[in-house]
């Protein structure tokens, strides 16, 4: 899904454009994307995960929010004990994925403040924007 | 429900179906079913979020519904109008635990 958003509003649900939604580089789920109706639509091709919005970035973001909003329902009836099995498999996937992209955030985090405190006792001028821990959580597609 | 429908009326039609939504997620409700396939497994069905009720929803929406529900996506709406709780238990419960595994198809 490397491509210009606008090569998007060519494909269609019976020819999409398949890759993945990402989590701070880290894949959160395989899926197919296509424009329909002036929105821009992902689904997932793992899991029951779709979302649309008239702007690409607006989809890729509504997408990682209806999938952690499917975690956290898939995690209220597993502690409920309701869950069925296929859900439990669900709750797995995305809980590995999401975990996988906050270490990954954190990791980057933490370089990013060790070479900066580097750069600050050797007294080289350095410049960036001053980022929250977890704030390169950012999604994108691939 | 006329010709189409409004966000509105498609939550109230799968709160009718399905019982109240099991999540008030970011993007809307999002509506559950749960069933026992025809060869004996138990199966869910996890169905929206449904996003904005003060719109009309989307194609894309409405197939997503149609295909959660596993209902040929030209009957939708005949389903959402006219079908009962127990119809679509039994519609979903008519399937294999392989044809209500996620991802939902397109019917």
């Amino acid at each position: 899904m490397g491509t210009a958003a606008s090569d998007f509003t060519s494909r269609t649900e019976a020819r999409p454009s398949e890759g993945a939604v990402l989590l701070g580089g880290v894949e959160l789920s395989r899926a197919t994307r296509w424009f329909e109706d002036g929105l821009h639509v992902i689904r997932s091709t793992e899991f029951d995960c779709i979302a649309e919005d008239p702007d690409p970035d607006g989809a890729v973001t509504a997408f990682v929010d209806n999938a952690f909003d499917l975690m956290l329902a898939l995690s209220d009836l597993e502690q409920s004990g309701e869950a069925t099995e296929g859900e439990g498999e669900t709750l797995a996937l995305l809980v590995r994925r999401f975990a996988h992209a906050a270490w990954d955030a954190e990791r980057r985090e933490a370089r990013r403040q060790v070479a900066m405190s580097r750069m600050r006792r050797r007294g080289e001028p350095h410049w960036g924007r001053h980022s929250p821990a977890g704030s390169s959580l950012r999604p994108s597609l691939a | 429900m006329g010709a189409s429908l409004t966000s509105r009326q498609l939550i109230a039609a799968l709160t009718r179906l399905t019982g109240k939504p099991v999540r008030r997620a970011k993007h809307g409700p999002m509506f559950r079913v749960t069933v026992r396939s025809r060869d004996g497994v138990d199966c869910a069905v996890a169905i929206g979020p449904i996003s904005d009720p003060r719109k009309e929803p989307s194609k894309a929406t409405l197939n997503m519904v149609a295909d959660r529900l596993r209902v040929e996506r030209r009957e939708l709406l005949n389903a959402l109008r006219e079908w009962s709780p127990g119809q679509l238990r039994r519609h979903l419960g008519s399937k294999s635990a392989a044809e209500l595994k996620p991802p939902a198809r397109g019917h």
